[in-house]
């Protein structure tokens, strides 16, 4: 799992909601670096959509310091995030809802996302 | 080094003059292969939309006979030789392209035109080698045929080069296409076109290069790379495109995806298919799941990677082919939407791929339990396995238009495989308000069903509106015409005995 992705996921916890359930904490456990090309403009027009506070949050699992504040004209900066978003592979760990502390485990750079039946 | 710039820019100072007659135009030839026939203009029309240009302005549709595989070309006009090559060269069903410069009811004429384009001039270098192939649909040409007509083009193609059969620097070609299917012997063509071949086909090789037989992870579910890559071209995947797969099992189609240049999410609720199984491990029922390949791999995929020796999942194949890794969640696409924030997943795909189980061959589960649900002991939820129900055929199609709906930019496709018998319509295809219909062409499986492949654009914006739990009960409950033609009309296995107790 990129963190990419953990950025577009909210908690499906029964009871709670989208700004509740987000942003799920990210556990490591085991992560990897896989470089991929990098381009400015790309990077600019994927964080349009992307919650930086949360990107924040989850890089520091992955030992990457984001500053506090994003700027979009800063190509240091956004080199970094592209590393964060498309570079680094979450390969064991867990995702955990902010508001109900249920886990969701990541296995095999897989998170599991399915509810028990008792949880529906 | 030098000679062959030197040769480059003599041939950009000579190019052939054009004539108007045939300026810009294209003979296009299709792969033939009984299978993927019906797919051939489905694929051609959606490589020209993403090329920006309009498939009505470019071709002259063919009758339906010729549509059905009766003759495979088709001539094409192109604004630019670049953006033929964009669409010829990313197509799995079009073998190659000739720029045609003469077309005749025979051969002298066709061979004058083409004479008449040339000029006097000698416009390839003797370093150019070059050969010049007969082709005709229908008839056989034995060697002795094809010399003669060789001899016609003598005064139209004119080389100083070497006359190289494999790996010319320029190929000409003549065609000879018959009215008939199957002319009688010694009929005459009912057209000739004399042209250089100027493009072919690069995707073609990834039907190989996929071939399933070489896959290091298999469900049994796995769909053929061939079908799979039309698929991805029918939805528009080129360089960069966001493509997302719902329905993924051991992502045959994001594969496809991938190496057409996608970026790939899929999901799936099979803990199986995602995880992976160890090397050792094998299934009875579901064939190598995880084993080795059937066929030993070839020098032109990866070697085999540190993490897949051990223990093969979804990720194995994309690093096999040394494809950019996708995104894999296990989740419950019934219940899609619960698990993303809704601005960071809407509007945000410009593909939407799928081969939605429809307990053909795979039974479709969601999450959930019919009847009374037990509580799940504390001790226990660490490794529990939740439970799943089936997921009813009208549901599956629902969620998967749905997703689409909301998840697609406008203009975004959805291309999907629908089982059903070969006499669907077009309007028994369940439709989105946001969605409207491109194409729907089969794929025949026996004498009574086929594989449907459907196209689908997103059109307008999706609204909350168009979606009701209302709209969906009626599509549920098959109160929806269309819906109840096509229910009545999907293949699907009869209902598996009652388990004895």
């Amino acid at each position: 799992m990129r963190l990419l992705t953990h950025n577009m996921l909210v908690s499906n916890a029964k009871g709670v909601s989208e700004a509740e359930g987000y942003p799920l904490a990210l556990e490591v456990t085991e992560h990897r670096r896989e470089e991929t090309e990098f381009d400015v403009e790309t990077t600019r027009k994927t964080m349009e959509t992307v919650k930086y506070d949360a990107l924040r949050g989850a890089a520091r699992a992955v030992a990457i310091d984001l500053p506090e504040v994003y700027d979009g004209d800063d190509a240091d900066l956004l080199r970094k995030v592209h590393e964060a978003l498309c570079d680094v592979h979450v390969i064991e760990g867990c995702l955990v809802c902010p508001k109900s502390g249920r886990r969701f485990p990541i296995n095999n750079g897989i998170p599991n996302l399915l509810l028990h039946e008792d949880e529906l | 080094m030098v000679n062959r710039a030197k040769q480059q820019q003599r041939e950009a100072a000579r190019a052939p003059p054009r004539d108007d007659a045939v300026a810009d135009r294209y003979l296009l030839r299709f792969v033939l292969e009984a299978h993927t026939d019906r797919f051939r203009y489905l694929e051609l029309d959606a490589l020209l939309r993403s090329a920006g240009l309009d498939p009505a302005s470019c071709y002259d549709r063919p009758s339906a006979a010729a549509a059905a595989g009766e003759e495979p070309y088709v001539v094409l006009r192109a604004p630019s030789p670049r953006l033929l090559r964009d669409v010829v060269t990313r197509a799995i069903l079009v073998r190659d392209a000739l720029e045609i410069w003469g077309v005749g009811a025979d051969h002298g004429a066709c061979a004058a035109q083409a004479a008449a384009l040339e000029g006097t001039d000698v416009f390839f270098g003797e370093e150019t080698t070059w050969c010049l192939g007969v082709e005709a649909y229908g008839v056989g040409l034995d060697l002795g045929a094809q010399e003669a007509v060789r001899n016609q083009y003598r005064g139209a193609f004119r080389c100083r080069g070497r006359v190289r059969l494999k790996g010319a620097d320029v190929r000409y070609r003549v065609v000879e296409v018959y009215d008939e299917a199957r002319p009688a012997r010694g009929a005459a063509p009912a057209r000739c076109y004399a042209g250089r071949v100027v493009a072919a086909s690069r995707a073609r090789e990834l039907v190989s290069k996929l071939d399933l037989k070489q896959r290091l992870y298999l469900g049994p579910t796995a769909l053929d790379a061939e079908l799979a890559l039309i698929m991805a071209n029918a939805a528009g995947v080129r360089e960069g495109c966001s493509t997302l797969d719902p329905f993924a099992g051991t992502g045959s189609i994001l594969v496809a995806c991938a190496a057409l240049g996608g970026r790939c999410l899929g999901s799936d609720i099979d803990w199986k298919v995602l995880r992976g199984k160890h090397v050792s491990e094998r299934d009875s029922g579901e064939r190598r799941r995880g084993a080795l390949p059937r066929k030993q791999p070839s020098a032109a995929l990866q070697p085999l990677h540190a993490d897949d020796r051990e223990r093969r999942t979804i990720f194995a194949n994309f690093r096999q082919y040394g494809l950019p890794l996708p995104e894999i969640l296990r989740m419950d696409s019934s219940r899609f939407f619960d698990s993303f924030r809704g601005p960071s997943i809407e509007g945000a795909f410009d593909c939407v791929v799928s081969d939605p189980p429809y307990g053909v061959r795979a039974g479709a589960r969601c999450a959930g339990k019919d009847g009374a649900v037990k509580p799940v002991p504390d001790e226990l939820r660490r490794e529990h396995v939740p439970a799943t129900k089936p997921y009813a055929t009208a549901d599956v199609l629902c969620d998967l238009l749905e997703i689409a709906a909301r998840c697609l930019k406008r203009g975004g496709r959805l291309a999907y495989l629908l089982p059903a018998t070969n006499d669907l319509t077009p309007e028994d295809v369940p439709r989105h308000p946001a969605l409207t219909l491109v194409a729907c062409e089969p794929q025949q499986l026996s004498t009574k069903y086929a594989r449907w492949l459907v196209v689908m654009v997103k059109g307008r914006d999706w609204s909350a509106r168009d979606w009701t739990p209302a709209v969906r009960a009626g599509v549920r409950r098959g109160a929806d015409a269309p819906f109840a033609a096509l229910k009545e009309k999907l293949a699907l296995p009869a209902p598996p005995p009652a388990p004895k107790r």
